[in-house]
């Protein structure tokens, strides 16, 4: 089934998921001998290769009980988990031969009016990698076999669920995707994040900054949350989604908050109850696919059959603002009132400070600038480690793997080199920008790095440069966005809000011919891209416009180019946050004057005819 | 074609403009071409005094210290009154110049013979008996302090006798009296009246959230007859002050203002002895009840009792944290003289940051330790009344009961625990908070929810300290974000109760439209316009036991800690706040 076909199903009706697996395994008795001998007693995943009757009872219970979709008993069946029990090389098998015990189970209550779909069940592991558990790398490869061999066993659909750590579904995003680059099975992809009781995912991310990570990759087509907690703890998350995800949204509570109750969890939501709730989910908020986790029996879903008969989802408006992420928030590329302000000084090239920190590779320092420009007013920070004579590769996996969760802003990852953007791109476990592509040399550029921003969700500022060099005119500027977005769009397949054009400054302190309309041509290509691309955004670093002039009086021109800027519709503004003062602040005539230079309003003297 | 010349070039009118900044110079770089002068009096304008001492040594070589603090920082300090006056500027900041004059004058201090002469007036100030809310009250001291009043601060539940003497024994020129509560209001008259009934003509200045300028106007003026104004800010009370000591107000000679005013008067005493006559004739068609659904569903609950919830994530209460009281109504950044797009970049630009700091601090420093106790009773309406029940066989009825539990509430297993009696509108629609509970002749059981929250005592006892260090910026802050914060807390606990009561279909999804009852139901607290009794809050307490959660009730039925707030929730429809006249 691709993500399409999935789409077209959920439009014409609510898909209905089954409840525990390891649960309901666990209700069998299974001796050790069942899960084939001591040493893998407890391996549920073993099960498909020793006792098989197992996860087919389970699947059957549900099936009787009328679901749409059975999951596949392979939760923890990833090299990463199996290694636990030395059956590391078996998890393709096990992955096979889970998903042929799910599709045939599945085909026997199948009619040719009414489908029962298997969904591949693709489990957290039992590392972190954005705790420096596993490498990505690692994780990716580990799971690129568990998607080969439930796509082998005739899985209809994946579901990455339980997601802990959105680094983790990253690895395993990254897996499904070169699966699909290499076999063009567009297999359709659920994925579902496990939100704490104490209101995020365990490495403190938000929802919103969860979506905001996921909802870039179309290979995902449903996007939704499972586990943790049972459904009125969720409510408030149900409704996030429900108002903001433009994916259909996916929903599997547990049954009830666990009590340890002498040493085993016990869940004690009423399929009553479990019912009132997943039918207010569809009916009141627009859920689409609903089902059970850790606790919930076929007594349960046989309720959610029941809502997923009677009721209709409420039809959703929905409200997403095309955004970045870290691990823990997300902030919107356009902010009311804009600018976002992305941060400079965490870059080698431009800020003496980091430049020194970087060479004596002192990285709580630069953690904490990086902070400082958080408390300075940064909503995004831009990070460039390239320097001279260093391994830039090296340098920026160090600091990725302290930024990612010590930095609380969204990263740009400024960079000319591909190896570099992609190392950072793997510990980079929210949404980054890209910085930055452009038509220097034609699209070689764009051909490199285009498919990484897909390949991990980001967005890419694009410079307004071409084989001729530095656009400089307005007209020029907006024809190199055209041909840069017509070629993003249309061939390499991001969307027009994932592209962040920059207009390029230049300065106006040298007073050279040349640049005397600079300022005014590139505030008003904003003005034409913004109208021409409006779902676009715009991005400038202001700092260089004053190039040249004394302290003062650049912090007073930038200012006042930034304001026009904004004007005509700047969207996002890389500058030292402190180094802006708004208009009021500055004198009247030193206002005047900079208005003056910006829109070049020199004076001549009258031409003696 | 040849090349006309240039005669104006912005660019080197820009680089002449700011020539004389140094490259490399901070911010300030400006301020190095001021005069010591206008450098000083800058530093308190922009409440800069990291090295201030430095500037007032200088200072110091050429003026006595008390020129310097009456001419040059006073100055500032005037100038600070302006822009604020103007909408320029906000409270926080204002505070912030403020703790610069206060510093400036900590470091001259020890160069003046005598401090006496710096002072250009003496007020009491106070917060009036019953009332414990004394920010107003200290952001009047703060401003008058700072400049150049001497202010005696008697602290917060001041009986008037202890107002009157300290006016006495200080010799002071005037006094201030402050309260939040609509109860205050009354105190004030009651003050006003003792004073009069005392001969004092001593000019008085009142402030409060409750008073109005109207209020102060029309009925205060007419029981005293000494000078008296309202104050609106604490800018109001300097200028009241100014007036006073400049001579621009002739106290001597009030009877004037009286009289003057006294048409007025006469024709306001008119039309209230009409209205009067208006109240009493309707109070005889008076209705016993408004016309309130009596049969709407009643919820049920997931218990009966109360229970205390001590592990709350502060970050859930922030969601419900009301900005817009916290950034106008406590921290004062005011709209005025902006537009909506200019206002809303302010707080983006400054007020944002704030709230971030200060919700840092208070993790970091475990500064709020939210704590709820609330719960479920039957009830029922009888007439105004309404009866709450307890269980007959409940050991202590302060838990989660045992022994009734939903689905199993009869009239036999529960007896009256206590009443309330609500005031009931004269007229308009004669609502009664009572009316939306079944009556005891339905025979059917009604539920009420009551609750408690507080953000524990951390919170004052910070606050108290940022006052005392003259840390006034930090105070203004960290005493709005507790209050707040308690504000929010309840909030969300009313939506928790919603939720458990399944009535919650209906809530607003914009947070903002929370904040005007966008949902099923209200919540009341007492105090406020429909339950008025502050005395009920005594009843409350023995229906769920605060002192568990560390609140504890005063004398005067106030809570303390302060960041605490106590409501019943209602779960009628058509429940909303209304007005007892």
């Amino acid at each position: 089934m691709t993500g399409q076909e999935l789409l077209e199903i959920l439009k014409h009706k609510v898909l209905v998921f089954d409840g525990a697996t390891g649960t309901s395994l666990q209700m069998q008795n299974l001796s050790a001998a069942d899960f084939g001998g001591e040493s893998l007693a407890g391996c549920n995943e073993y099960l498909n290769i020793s006792k098989p009757e197992a996860p087919e009872k389970v699947h059957r219970g549900f099936l009787e009980v009328g679901v749409d979709v059975i999951e596949t008993n392979s939760f923890g069946a990833t090299s990463v988990v199996l290694a636990e029990y030395g059956l590391a090389d078996k998890s393709y098998e096990i992955n096979k031969r889970a998903a042929q015990i799910a599709r045939k189970t599945a085909d026997e209550y199948s009619t040719p009016e009414y489908g029962r779909y298997v969904a591949g069940s693709m489990g957290p592991t039992t590392k972190l990698p954005s705790l420096g558990h596993i490498e990505f790398d690692a994780m990716r490869e580990s799971y690129k076999v568990q998607v080969r061999g439930l796509a082998d066993g005739g899985a209809d659909l994946l579901i990455v669920e339980t997601c802990q750590d959105l680094l983790q579904t990253k690895a395993a995003l990254a897996a499904i995707h070169e699966y699909i680059e290499e076999t063009g099975n567009r297999i359709a992809v659920i994925v579902s994040i496990t939100i704490e009781t104490m209101g995020t995912m365990l490495m403190g991310t938000e929802i919103s900054a969860a979506l905001t990570t996921i909802e870039p990759y179309d290979i995902v087509t449903v996007f939704g949350m499972n586990c943790a907690t049972g459904p009125k703890e969720m409510e408030e998350n149900v409704r996030f989604l429900c108002e903001n995800s433009p994916k259909p949204v996916f929903v599997m509570p547990n049954a009830g908050l666990p009590e340890n109750i002498g040493g085993q969890a016990c869940y004690h939501l009423t399929p009553d109850e479990l019912e009132f709730w997943m039918k207010r989910f569809v009916t009141e908020f627009g859920v689409s696919i609903i089902g059970g986790c850790c606790g919930t029996t076929p007594d349960h879903i046989s309720r959610l059959v029941k809502v997923a008969s009677q009721a209709s989802p409420k039809p959703r408006e929905i409200s997403y603002a095309p955004s970045v992420a870290s691990i823990y928030s997300s902030v919107a590329l356009h902010l009311d009132p804009p600018p976002v302000i992305v941060g400079e000084r965490c870059n080698a090239n431009g800020s003496r400070k980091f430049k020194e920190l970087l060479l004596a590779e002192d990285y709580d320092g630069m953690v904490q600038l990086a902070k400082e420009q958080i408390k300075e007013g940064a909503h995004i920070l831009d990070l460039c480690v390239a320097y001279v004579g260093r391994d830039e590769v090296r340098d920026m996996r160090e600091v990725m793997n302290r930024f990612n969760t010590q930095v609380a802003l969204p990263l740009m990852i400024d960079s000319t080199e591909y190896q570099v953007i992609e190392e950072a791109l793997k510990r980079c476990a929210g949404r980054a920008i890209i910085n930055s592509i452009n038509l220097e040399d034609g699209e070689e550029r764009m051909k490199r790095v285009l498919p990484l921003c897909k390949k991990y969700g980001a967005a890419v500022v694009a410079l307004t440069i071409d084989e001729a060099g530095m656009a400089k005119t307005r007209g020029k500027k907006l024809e190199v966005a055209r041909r840069i977005r017509d070629l993003a769009v249309n061939k390499y397949g991001m969307r027009e809000e994932d592209l962040i054009f920059d207009t390029l400054t230049f300065t106006l302190g040298s007073g050279d011919e040349e640049f005397r309309k600079a300022g005014i041509e590139t505030i008003e290509a904003i003005r034409l891209i913004k109208h021409e691309f409006p779902r676009t955004h715009t991005l400038l670093g202001v700092s260089n416009a004053s190039f040249g002039l004394n302290a003062h009086s650049r912090h007073v021109l930038n200012s006042v180019f930034l304001y026009y800027a904004i004007e005509a519709g700047l969207d996002l503004a890389i500058v030292n946050a402190q180094k802006i003062m708004p208009l009021y602040k500055i004198d009247e005539r030193g206002r005047e004057i900079s208005r003056q230079l910006i829109f070049d309003e020199r004076k001549f003297e009258v031409a003696a005819s | 074609m040849t090349e006309l010349r240039c005669i104006y070039d912005p660019l080197v009118e820009l680089m002449n403009y700011y020539a004389a900044a140094k490259p490399g110079a901070r911010k300030e770089d400006a301020a190095e071409l001021l005069s010591l002068e206008e450098k000083l009096k800058r530093r308190i304008v922009d409440g800069d005094r990291v090295g201030i001492d430095g500037d007032l040594k200088k200072a110091l070589d050429k003026y006595p210290p008390l020129q310097i603090i009456n001419e040059i920082l006073l100055d500032g300090m005037r100038v600070v009154g302006e822009l604020f006056g103007s909408g320029q500027m906000q409270l926080p900041f204002v505070l912030q110049s403020a703790e610069t004059m206060k510093t400036a004058v900590k470091y001259l201090e020890p160069f003046m013979e005598r401090v006496e002469g710096l002072q250009k007036g003496t007020i009491v100030l106070a917060t009036v008996k019953g009332d414990v809310h004394d920010i107003g009250k200290n952001l009047v001291d703060i401003i008058l302090t700072n400049n150049g009043y001497k202010v005696i601060n008697l602290g917060i539940k001041v009986p008037i006798e202890t107002i009157i003497e300290a006016a006495e024994s200080n010799s002071a020129d005037a006094i201030g009296m402050s309260g939040l509560l609509v109860k205050s209001t009354v105190i004030m008259k009651e003050n006003l009246e003792q004073m009069d009934l005392r001969g004092l003509r001593i000019p008085v200045v009142l402030g409060g959230a409750a008073l109005t300028r109207k209020y102060v106007e029309r009925d205060l003026r007419k029981v005293y007859n000494g000078y008296l104004s309202y104050a609106n800010d604490a800018f109001d009370g300097l200028h009241f002050m100014e007036d006073i000591k400049s001579g621009k107000v002739d106290v001597a000679e009030l009877k004037d203002v009286t009289t003057a005013s006294s048409a007025l008067n006469k024709t306001l005493e008119l039309n209230r002895k009409d209205s009067a006559r208006a109240g009493t004739e309707s109070e005889a068609a008076m209705p016993v009840r408004s016309k309130v659904s009596r049969s709407v569903p009643v919820p049920t609950p997931p218990f009966y009792g109360s229970t205390t919830i001590t592990d709350i994530k502060l970050e859930k209460i922030w969601e419900y944290l009301n900005e817009v009281a916290l950034f106008r109504g406590q921290w004062q950044f005011s709209k005025k003289g902006k537009t909506e797009d200019e206002y809303r970049r302010t707080l983006e630009a400054e007020v944002f940051p704030v709230l971030a700091e200060q919700e840092l601090r208070v993790k970091r420093e475990r500064l709020f330790e939210p704590k709820v106790v609330y719960g479920y009773f039957p009830c029922q309406s009888s007439g105004d009344d309404l009866i709450i029940y307890r269980p007959v066989g409940e050991e202590d009825p302060h838990n989660k009961w045992s022994t009734v539990k939903p689905g199993s509430l009869s009239s036999d297993k529960v007896t009256e625990w206590l009443r309330f009696t609500f005031p009931r509108q004269r007229d308009d629609r004669f609502l009664c908070i009572s009316d939306y509970f079944r009556p005891v002749e339905s025979g059917d059981f009604d539920l009420i929810s009551v609750q408690a929250v507080t953000i524990g005592p951390k919170a004052s006892e910070f606050t108290k300290h940022l006052f005392e260090a003259a840390n006034y910026q930090d105070y203004l802050y960290m005493h709005g974000l507790s209050v707040e914060s308690a504000e929010a807390l309840a909030e969300y606990w009313h939506k928790i109760v919603r939720t458990e009561l399944r009535i919650d279909a209906n809530d607003a999804k914009d947070m903002k439209r929370l904040f005007s009852q966008g949902y099923q139901g209200s919540r009341y607290s007492f105090g406020y316009p429909a339950c008025p009794n502050l005395e009920d809050q005594a009843k409350l307490f023995e229906l769920l036991r605060p002192e568990r959660i560390g609140v504890t009730l005063t004398e005067e039925f106030q809570l303390v800690p302060e960041q605490s707030t106590t409501a019943i929730v209602v779960h009628h429809p058509e429940a909303k706040y209304f007005n007892i006249k």
